[in-house]
């Protein structure tokens, strides 16, 4: 066995009291496997591996973590510090913040090296090149003398493999290594550690939040929720039959190919709050099959198969595949109107670029939208789907009237706004509305959440005294907020609860068509469920219009009912979700499509039909 | 860690979703605002505290200068040649009499000493209310205007900045005069600059917020945006460069009265007494006449810097404790 | 790289030039007359007027600043109205005194400021940040003159009532006569000046140092086993050398300005004590030359430190 985790608990003290971060968990990896960790944020997935070889600051590590037969956690930091490099490798989730911004790339990799080796300069440079080679750096002779500023997301990540399996590590710890990545960069970034896994018999210790990649590379897989694991199997096992209610509520919450007429899964409440400390089992609080005494202690782990195990109360027989429920009335069906709402025109968006001239007085201009047509018909959800770069926010910039057009037209129920008076504009944003990306950014801290639901009232000068309030209570109620908790400030309220917030706002005025940018983007996979169920229930209850931005394939086919492509600023294919997904005519389409990870292969059964036809709000 | 795994106390949930399990859910956290919570935290923290009480003190005895005169029998300027002063005419340090010592002249040191304390006093903070005021609205105005606006404004404290200050300062006295309201103005001109710069910066960062936008795309004209999303939001730093002007300004006023270019004598001010005590080397036969002004001065400078950094630590705890920043998971750039 | 540098060259020659028009016109709406002060009290109205025109104040104001500033491209800051000496001369005379305690008080500054912050930055929250912080909050409480004149009782009169004498009271020897002396007599206002800077950037170091320590790539330095101090001082501290860098320009101004008061107590008959003076005698050309020559050194300092950034910052460098 390479490395085995027996134990493993780490506390924090903090100025709120101690934070207890992982709550003894033990696991095993062996050479050359891949060992997914799964969990949303704030389960302590990352801190684990962190604290086992030295690098959380701060923090109090009891337990054992054997490598290879040696006591990590007994280990002083000199010590430690000549495990790092040599046997075990790390690349982080930032590729941009992680890599040091002043220093050379070769400079980096190669101080990696001098540090374990004896070795004179030039040969290391030579291994510097080879190593650059092997990650897939072109022209790693001359790369090699750059800064990470001048390489893309996807190569600076490529450069941090070669840094992290320099020394030829047994182990790679892989901490969310392909998050901040598009998905055309993220497939290209997995095959590559598959790659270099088989060459070099790696093991790889994957952590992520994202179901998609554990089922795309691992093993076997571990579920952790607040600290602990719950549930732990082959990788068919966890993602095929979990038995875990998290695990369960997790692989439920996915969107995926397919689940367009499905309602999601969604776990309830709001991910643990690792500042209090649970006796018994952390995911009680939203579990749908609690019992009395999973209050009291943390549940045994119940064998399910001679690899499966499960932290959990429910009988062995609990495990099976996970079924989305289809809504069967035809209300979910979106209509097919024909009725425009908006007709956009050949819009272009241009911004200023770097200076140029002696003085830099002149600028560059950059394109971020080059010519986008689009029609919105009223009551449907159109989709929009690119990478980071294409222009799909500066388009959704641009139909909200945020930012002003550089050419073209936007016609709202056949008026050009572009002629429009002030006053007419003004009348437009009760019309058209935005829900942002952030939850915690599109919030101002030092208001309090009425205040904020109530500013588009006050400033259209709808309602004033108790009618506002009675209307900002309706609609907290209607988002599923807690009414009661208008007086609150942002802080107090979880991601997921903001983004409600941040909704509520852009009802208020009752608008026809709400443009959503990348509204679930920075939500953990539960909390994002529950979110687009609520868009979902609202659209039909509302006859709301959506034009709903995101990367996210899955997220927009499981909402849209059309969807368009961006790519450099133009849109490269427009058409029906079903026609789309699954006869993609463009080139860029198709690769978008290839890369996107996929669940299915291990997974789900998709549609069997249980007869509910509850909507499930949060 | 690669997300926030770690939430502040503020964020416990609230699990409103689930009301069935209120009871087995996690103690609500009262709905505290964040100026309760910051004066929590200030309440525990005994440096604040101690300073506190220290310019509390120094704020009573300034206002209560008169009733101590008359009861001790000492106006600040008279001249006790007598009692105060040795036959060969050199001050007589601390005694029943003078409880700190008398100056060169035979008058009552800590007489005056309440009485600079009083003027210093006064003089900073009326300087510090009018250079926040200027700054923040200068620095606002270029923040949130930004074009051309933002370039003059910028290039206006550019070149306030880059003024030799103490020199600027004194050619500037020298021109009008010294005077308690000419040390005033001497002193926001050179204090709103900074201020401004602060204020830009982190309204050019506000205004780049998505709750601005949101803002914008609800029709909020900009004068809301910047009297409602902007202003609260610089409270924070205001509040905290403020508590951090005040001894700068006292020190400022202190040095000008030293030059001879600030408040002139006979009227006690901190740094004229300091002046005194070093004409002549003074302070080689009276001590007291450059000790008590320097701790004085130095404890009350001292105790507003003090809290100043508790009131910022209290503000902003994450700054102390992790220096982190925030990442959304997939932090999609302004494509 | 030439086009930030020319754009920083133009806006610095703009400053100067507000700089020396306003002050120029102060001057010129100033209530009090230099004509007047230099004929002396008793001088009667015909004399002031000979004064004035020997001076060249009885022309147009405009004219004045005409001459002035053609005057100023010639290297020529006028004369001073009491001993008529060319401007230029006398400052030029007092600069290696100022430029001395100048440059030895940022050397202490810095030093000083460093080696706290990153005392205070390793461990943030044990005793040595506390003493570090009191050490910063201390030099930002205290006035430069109470400063100096601290240290000239403690080191020059206790010493020396002690029967020790080595720090000298005042005074200024030239470096070209005598290094030892010149250091000897220079300690104390050293001390003076850069006690009270230090703390600035103490402060910031150990601000910029704890948040780059949490940063990312700091995280991957250590995972890479690099030993602790090099992470410190090779991975950490090269991030921090750009802001210390900034906050030299910015402080240059008030640094100048704390030479007067230093000069002062110290007695060295430097351009700040010069500029005090002429203050006091209502000797406008010297106090503009003074005020133009502390200015242009700022605006100097402040290009240099863009430049500094810029060659510092790869990101700026390399594009």
């Amino acid at each position: 066995m390479l490395l085995t985790v027996e134990n493993l608990d780490v506390t924090f003290s903090t100025g709120d009291g101690p934070l207890h971060a992982v709550r003894g968990i033990s696991f095993e990896l062996d050479h050359g496997q891949t060992l997914g960790v799964v969990g949303e944020s704030g389960s302590g997935k990352s801190v684990s591996t962190q604290a086992m070889v030295g690098l959380a600051a701060g923090a109090h590590v009891t337990g054992r973590a054997l490598l290879q037969g040696r006591d990590l956690l007994t280990m002083n930091p000199a010590e430690l510090s000549e495990v790092r490099g040599p046997q075990i490798g790390m690349v982080f989730q930032d590729p941009l913040s992680s890599l040091h911004p002043q220093f050379r790339i070769g400079w980096q990799i190669a101080e990696a090296i001098q540090r374990h080796e004896r070795s004179s300069a030039k040969n290391v440079r030579a291994r510097v090149i080879k190593l650059l080679e092997e990650v897939g750096i072109p022209d790693p002779d001359k790369r090699i003398d750059d800064y990470p500023h001048q390489f893309s997301g996807g190569m600076r990540q490529r450069v941090m493999i070669a840094l992290a399996l320099a020394l030829r590590p047994a182990l790679l710890v892989a901490d969310e290594p392909t998050t901040a990545l598009d998905v055309t960069v993220q497939a290209q970034l997995l095959e590559l550690m598959q790659d270099l896994q088989k060459k070099h018999g790696t093991a790889i210790l994957m952590i992520t939040h994202d179901l998609g990649v554990v089922a795309g590379v691992a093993d076997n897989v571990i579920t952790i929720y607040g600290g602990r694991i719950v549930e732990r199997g082959t990788r068919a096992e966890v993602l095929g039959r979990p038995h875990h209610p998290y695990t369960k509520g997790l692989l439920g919450s996915v969107p995926r190919g397919g689940s367009q007429r499905t309602v999601l899964q969604s776990i309830p409440g709001q991910p643990l709050s690792i500042l209090i400390d649970e006796l018994g089992c952390p995911f009680a609080a939203r579990c749908a099959f609690v019992q009395d005494v999973c209050w009291e202690r943390f549940p045994a782990e119940r064998v399910i198969s001679a690899t499966q195990k499960s932290n959990c109360v429910l009988p062995a027989d609990f495990a099976s595949p996970v079924i989305l429920p289809v809504v069967q009335s035809s209300s979910s069906e979106q209509e097919r109107s024909e009725e425009m709402l908006a007709r956009i025109s050949d819009v272009r968006v241009e911004f200023d670029g770097a200076r140029k001239g002696l003085f830099g007085i002149k600028r560059n201009k950059i394109t971020a939208v080059d010519g986008v047509s689009l029609d919105i018909l009223a009551g449907e959800t159109l989709g929009i789907v690119g990478e980071s770069g294409s222009g799909k926010s500066t388009l959704a910039r641009a139909l909200t009237g945020l930012i002003p057009l550089s050419g073209g037209t936007i016609e709202f129920e056949g008026k050009d706004i572009s002629t429009f008076t002030a006053a007419q504009r003004h009348s437009l944003r009760r019309d058209v509305q935005m829900v942002f990306q952030d939850p915690f950014g599109s919030l101002n801290q030092q208001r309090r959440v009425g205040s904020i639901i109530a500013d588009p009232l006050i400033i259209h000068k709808i309602a004033d005294g108790k009618k506002l309030r009675n209307r900002v209570q309706e609609l907290m109620e209607l988002v599923g907020l807690n009414p009661e908790h208008y007086n609150r400030f942002p802080a107090e309220f979880s991601g997921g609860q903001r983004q409600r917030i941040g909704i509520a706002r852009a009802l208020a005025l009752k608008p026809k068509l709400i443009v959503c940018d990348e509204p679930v983007s920075a939500l953990d996979v539960s909390i994002q469920a529950q979110i687009l169920n609520l868009l979902s229930s609202l659209q039909r209850e509302l006859g709301l219009t959506y034009v709903f931005i995101a990367h996210d394939l899955a997220v927009v086919e499981h909402i849209a009912a059309r969807v368009a492509v961006m790519y450099q600023g133009k849109i490269v294919e427009t058409g029906l979700v079903e026609q789309i997904y699954s006869a993609p005519t463009h080139e860029y389409t198709r690769s978008l499509l290839a890369a996107a990870p996929h669940l299915d292969d291990v997974t789900t059964v998709v549609g069997a039909t249980l007869s509910t036809t509850s909507e499930e709000v949060g | 860690m690669s997300e926030p795994t770690v939430k502040s106390g503020t964020e416990a949930d609230l699990n409103n979703d689930v009301p069935a399990r209120e009871a087995h859910a996690h103690p609500e956290v009262a709905a505290r605002s964040p100026f309760q919570l910051v004066w929590t935290r200030l309440r525990h923290d005994p440096t604040a505290m101690v300073s506190a009480a220290v310019i509390v003190l120094v704020i009573i005895s300034a206002l209560a200068a008169p009733l101590i005169a008359s009861w001790v029998g000492h106006g600040p300027d008279d001249q006790f040649r007598k009692q105060g002063l040795s036959p060969s005419g050199l001050p007589t340090g601390p005694n029943q009499e003078f409880l700190l010592g008398a100056d060169n002249l035979g008058r009552d040191l800590f007489i005056r000493l309440i009485y600079g304390g009083q003027l210093s006093l006064i003089v900073a903070f009326v300087a510090t209310v009018g250079a926040l005021g200027i700054g923040t609205l200068v620095g606002m105005t270029a923040g949130f205007m930004r074009g051309k606006v933002d370039t003059a404004l910028t290039w206006l404290m550019d070149t306030t900045l880059s003024l030799p200050q103490l020199l600027f300062a004194i050619s500037l006295v020298s021109l009008v005069g010294p005077s308690f309201g000419t040390t005033v103005v001497v002193i926001i001109l050179f204090s709103w600059a900074p201020i401004a710069r602060v204020v830009r910066g982190q309204t050019l960062s506000i205004r780049e917020r998505e709750f601005v936008e949101a803002a914008r795309s609800l029709g909020a004209s900009n004068w809301r945006i910047m009297r409602v999303d902007v202003l609260p939001n610089l409270i924070v730093p205001i509040l905290v460069y403020g508590t951090l002007l005040i001894p700068q300004a006292i020190v400022f006023e202190a040095t000008l009265s030293f030059l001879g270019l600030g408040v002139l004598p006979p009227t006690a001010t901190w740094g004229n007494m300091l002046a005194a005590a070093s004409t002549g080397s003074m302070y080689t036969v009276a001590w007291w006449m450059l000790v008590f002004p320097s701790a004085t001065l130095l404890s009350v400078t001292l105790a507003f810097n003090l809290l100043g950094d508790s009131v910022r630590d209290a503000l902003d705890p994450r700054q102390t404790l992790f220096a982190k920043k925030r990442r959304s998971k997939k932090k999609v750039l302004a494509s | 790289m030439i086009r930030f540098l020319s754009r920083r060259i133009l806006s610095g020659i703009l400053t100067l030039f507000a700089i020396s028009a306003i002050m120029f016109f102060l001057f010129y709406v100033a209530p009090n007359d230099p004509a007047a002060t230099i004929a002396g009290p008793q001088a009667t109205n015909d004399q002031i007027d000979q004064v004035r025109e020997r001076l060249g104040l009885n022309l147009p104001v405009l004219e004045r600043y005409w001459l002035f500033i053609t005057g100023l491209f010639q290297g020529d800051l006028g004369y001073s109205f009491f001993n008529k000496e060319p401007v230029l001369d006398s400052l030029v005379r007092r600069l290696p005194k100022t430029a001395s305690l100048a440059l030895g008080g940022i050397v202490v500054a810095l030093a000083l400021g460093i080696t706290i912050g990153i005392g205070a930055a390793r461990k943030p929250g044990t005793w040595r940040d506390k003493l570090g912080t009191t050490f910063v909050l201390t030099g930002l409480s205290v006035p430069t003159f109470v400063a100096g004149l601290l240290l000239l009782y403690v080191f020059f009169y206790l010493l020396t009532v002690m029967g020790f004498t080595f720090f000298p009271a005042a005074g200024y020897v030239a470096f070209s006569e005598n290094p030892l002396e010149w250091a000897r007599h220079l300690i104390l206002p050293w001390i003076a000046v850069g006690f009270v800077a230090a703390a600035t950037y103490a402060r910031l170091v150990r601000s910029q140092l704890v948040s780059v320590m949490g940063e990312d790539y700091i995280r991957t330095a250590r995972s890479k086993g690099i030993r602790e101090n090099r992470v410190v001082y090779r991975h950490g501290m090269r991030n921090v050398l750009t802001p210390v860098v900034t906050q030299i320009s910015l402080d240059f101004a008030v640094l100048m300005g704390g030479l007067v008061v230093t000069e002062r107590i110290f007695g060295i008959n430097g351009i700040g004590r010069l500029a005090i003076d002429s203050v006091n005698r209502g000797d406008q050309p010297v106090i503009i030359g003074a005020m133009l020559l502390a200015s242009l050194f700022v605006v100097i300092a402040s290009i240099l430190v863009d430049l500094a950034y810029a060659i510092l910052d790869s990101r700026v460098r390399v594009r």
